[in-house]
């Protein structure tokens, strides 16, 4: 199983990799910072038997995902399982939010998105098969104030999966979104425990998120134990949805 | 095999046809069998088949058997098609 995953040094993302380590046959990483990918590259190669070939990509940089695919196909022809993990984001009132910036948040967050999806799913029609799971986010659906921007790209992402299923579940490819809550990773690390908390208490379990309570979702999605599944979001929020 | 008959091969293969209905009169749309669904398909055998990727444009305007000879010319003139 050949599965390429994007932000792999952020939270869920090198969590995706190291859960991902233990059934892939090759592993694809990719981020922006040549350092950390090497890093995390050498983790992998430590605690695992697997090649990791880590490609350096910008993904608001439609060149860099062109170049990311060229490699990509060069060195193994097929791609089975594409990870979507990259994003970003920015908390500030709409009416605080300069233009450049919402640009880049729907280009990371959405666009990029897209992009990964087009060069993913050619590659995948090859055989006939693949599964592609986005991470968006329960802002997308429930809101959340100073995120506006970011819930809209999420929201598109979501609109993106439900219309792709449609139009690639014919030649073999699935695709689905996870939709992590409030999730402990560095993207909410200016969050006061006492907000934390707060948040914790809104949830049915009574406690925020863990990325460990990702990667299972992640691997079910890509598993045969949801072959029969595409065009879904699924929610790993502890209930603070409801 | 010759590249010719390797394109005729790949046009075969995704757009489920026989061979000899493969030809320079093919035409995405105006054959039932290449839809856009097939055409995708035919994308990734060509991309497969020629060692190639695809600019969106080029996946865009091919729209014939003659027209991807042409496509194809273009990322590899050596191509004796």
């Amino acid at each position: 199983m050949v599965v390429l995953i994007t932000g792999a040094y952020g939270a869920i993302g090198k969590a995706a990799c190291f859960s991902y380590a233990k059934s892939a046959s090759l592993l694809f990483i990719t981020g922006r910072d040549q350092v950390k990918l090497d890093k995390l590259t050498q983790q992998l190669q430590q605690n695992f038997d697997l090649p990791v070939k880590a490609i350096t990509a910008d993904v608001n940089d439609a060149e860099h995902i062109k170049a990311l695919f060229q490699r990509l196909s060069k060195t193994s022809k097929r791609l089975d399982v594409f990870v979507h993990c990259a994003g970003t984001l920015t908390q500030s009132p709409l009416l605080m939010t300069r233009v450049d910036e919402i640009q880049t948040s729907i280009a990371t967050n959405l666009t990029s998105s897209i992009l990964f999806c087009q060069q993913a799913s050619k590659l995948m029609m090859r055989n006939k098969f693949g599964i592609i799971t986005l991470v968006s986010s329960v802002v997308a659906r429930q809101g959340s104030a100073g995120q506006s921007v970011y819930g809209a790209a999420k929201a598109g992402t979501e609109g993106l999966v439900k219309s792709l299923a449609k139009e690639l579940g014919s030649v073999g490819i699935r695709i689905n979104a996870l939709a992590p809550g409030f999730i402990d990773t560095a993207l909410v690390e200016h969050f006061s425990t006492e907000e934390k908390n707060k948040i914790a208490d809104k949830t049915c379990i009574g406690r925020i998120g863990q990325v460990d309570d990702i990667t299972p979702v992640l691997q079910f999605l890509s598993s045969d134990g949801a072959k029969y599944i595409t065009g879904e979001v699924i929610a790993v929020d502890g209930g603070i949805s409801l | 095999m010759t590249d010719n008959i390797k394109l005729i091969h790949a046009f075969s293969i995704a757009l489920e046809l026989p061979e000899h209905e493969v030809n320079d009169g093919l035409e995405y749309s105006s054959h039932k069998k290449w839809d856009s669904t097939a055409h995708m398909i035919l994308v990734a055998q060509l991309e497969n088949d020629f060692d190639v990727m695809f600019e969106i444009d080029d996946i865009i305007d091919m729209s014939s058997f003659a027209k991807a000879k042409e496509i194809l010319l273009k990322y590899d003139e050596k191509l004796s098609l």
